[in-house]
């Protein structure tokens, strides 16, 4: 058998540039959403607009991608800005975490990949096990103190009344959208530092690691399952698209091929290290492993459903 | 930092990565690494970034304090460097497309029930039987013949079955395009690799095309198995056309696609060297 690790700096470079392209644009839309709600939508909306009722709250946040759709990508930028505007951390993670597979985007794409695969009910699931999962994440953050979860800038950035970068600019439209800008770029350098991180922890697995050592584990539910899962994690897919990989994953069990489905767009490479713009590090390591264990654990109880 | 040194360094970093997007739209290269549907993404995003970075030198002083606080010039010359250099790096190393190693890497597409959307036209045929029975490949029922017009495979002028790498993998499920390509000769095209399985001998090798869902770092290597009639003298990767005998055996109680007697003829990289 081939080694199990061969690196080429020319199809390393190539791998980086596509995860490049192919993120980049969807991160910057998530970054003009984030300038704009930052001079646009009025402070404490959110929390008006949410019921007060924490577990309600939650609830609701985990549809807000039926409306508000975004990409795994685009969305840390935008729940930083959210929280800085009175959005619970609690209901914040619940959305970040729902809103990449609990969208009406995410549903065609799963339903058309898995033509002739019982798309509707791969969807279905899919849907239902995102939000599920999304919830029950944002409940448990409920109960945890905040200094336990974010960072120390963002805390700050919450505590103030006004949000980040003291709120609103004085002035008419065009002020505040100099002031969006500002803003925007700000979070497109932030956040595109971890991304190029992820991108190229991504591209170096993608293109060095050789497969055939991962494919023995798809005889077995379990390993199944969890190297289903940890292949989401390293490919780092768009949520948008990354049914049509799943798909073509034929000699894996369903079940196996929902959890990358569902963990995927919640945890990857670049992702781990975008969160770590927001989140606290031990946090991130906690969310990861508990993500993991939550979507495995459930996946494998629906065998009941799809052996 | 200087507010005017931090919007000058802001926009040079803005600029570098619009204007890498730009290049690559714009060059062609964009085909080596985005799907199609995903093309116009970068280029939209490449004007953006570029107009961000012009409006970012004309931003008044007012704007510029939204913008993410003061940082050191140090921090700020150290994280423009990190996000330039290696979008740099990359964009002048990378060959846009990935080398011999990288595509050993993955495991070959081999079964088109691995390809999107073709489960259902897999599971409606029934198991092969070995040996491969005459009237269970070469012939179709007429009225499913009939129904097979939509697949039919085109003839050169050299009088070979010119056909896409993918038929042959469909071609093992469905007997409709399976008749109009064994025992026949067919010609081919696809980049040499050394084949990793159901070589004995070694004296096999498969042509495979890449198979891109969203950007090339998720594409699959769809493979065909060949048998040359002496081998190859071409480096791995290089694109050749096939032109040989083709057919199914089954191995192991499957049905595999294998061209026979293969002649290889190096070509020039096609215009459009994915399969979508």
């Amino acid at each position: 058998m081939d080694s199990a690790f061969s690196f080429s700096l020319s199809s390393f470079s190539f791998a980086f540039l596509s995860i490049l392209l192919e993120g980049l644009p969807f991160l910057l839309l998530g970054t003009i959403i984030s300038g704009l709600i930052d001079q646009f939508l009025p402070v404490r909306l959110m929390t008006r607009l949410l019921p007060r009722n924490p577990v309600a709250g939650a609830f609701v946040s985990g549809l807000l991608g039926l409306i508000f759709p975004m990409c795994e990508c685009g969305v840390v930028p935008i729940i930083r800005r959210l929280m800085a505007k009175g959005l619970p951390p609690a209901n914040a993670i619940t959305y970040m975490l729902s809103a990449p597979i609990v969208n009406p985007i995410v549903a065609i794409s799963t339903y058309a990949a898995f033509r002739g695969q019982a798309p509707m009910e791969i969807t279905l699931m899919r849907l239902g096990l995102g939000y599920s999962v999304a919830v029950a994440v944002g409940l448990i953050v409920h109960h945890m103190p905040l200094g336990r979860v974010l960072r120390t800038n963002i805390i700050a950035d919450i505590a103030q009344p006004q949000g980040l970068s003291g709120g609103m600019a004085s002035g008419g439209v065009v002020a505040r959208l100099w002031a969006a800008l500002a803003v925007c770029v700000g979070d497109f350098l932030s956040m595109t530092v971890y991304f190029v991180l992820g991108a190229g922890a991504a591209a170096l697995f993608n293109t060095s690691v050789n497969q055939d050592f991962i494919v023995p584990f798809a005889t077995n539910d379990w390993l199944a399952t969890g190297s289903l899962m940890a292949l989401a994690a390293t490919l780092c897919l768009c949520s948008t698209t990354d049914a049509f990989i799943a798909a073509t994953f034929t000699m894996f069990p369903t079940i196996s091929k929902l959890a990358f489905l569902v963990f995927g767009p919640m945890v990857d490479l670049k992702l781990i290290f975008i969160y770590s713009s927001v989140f606290r590090k031990r946090f991130v390591f906690g969310l990861v492993i508990g993500l993991f264990l939550l979507v495995g654990l459930l996946c494998m109880r629906l065998r009941v459903i799809y052996p | 930092m200087s507010s005017t040194f931090h919007r000058y360094l802001t926009a040079g970093v803005l600029a570098v990565w619009g204007g890498v997007l730009l290049t690559i739209y714009f060059t062609g290269r964009i085909g080596a690494y985005l799907h199609p549907s995903f093309r116009p993404f970068a280029l939209v995003a490449g004007f953006v970034l570029v107009a961000f970075a012009i409006l970012m030198l004309i931003a008044p002083e007012s704007a510029s304090a939204h913008g993410g606080g003061a940082r050191s010039t140090m921090r700020g010359v150290i994280v423009s460097l990190f996000l330039v250099c290696p979008l740099l790096l990359a964009f002048y190393n990378s060959a846009d497309s990935m080398d011999a190693t990288a595509v050993a890497n993955r495991n070959y597409v081999q079964d088109i029930s691995q390809l999107p959307g073709a489960q259902s036209s897999a599971a409606a045929q029934p198991a092969p039987v070995e040996p491969a029975l005459p009237d269970n490949g070469s012939t179709a029922p007429p009225a499913k013949a009939a129904q097979a017009d939509p697949y039919s495979l085109p003839i050169n002028k050299e009088g070979q079955v010119q056909a896409q790498l993918v038929d042959f993998l469909y071609a093992v499920q469905l007997p409709e395009i399976r008749s109009q390509l064994e025992n026949k000769q067919v010609a081919v095209i696809g980049q040499l690799m050394p084949a990793k399985t159901n070589n004995p001998k070694g004296d096999r090798f498969v042509i495979i095309r890449m198979m891109m869902s969203c950007c090339a770092a998720d594409a699959q290597p769809v493979a065909l198995p060949i048998e040359p009639q002496q081998k190859p003298g071409f480096p791995e990767m290089t694109w050749v056309k096939v032109v040989g005998t083709a057919s199914f055996p089954v191995v192991g109680g499957k049905r595999m696609p294998l061209i026979q007697n293969a002649c290889l003829e190096k070509i020039p990289v096609p215009d459009e060297p994915y399969l979508y």
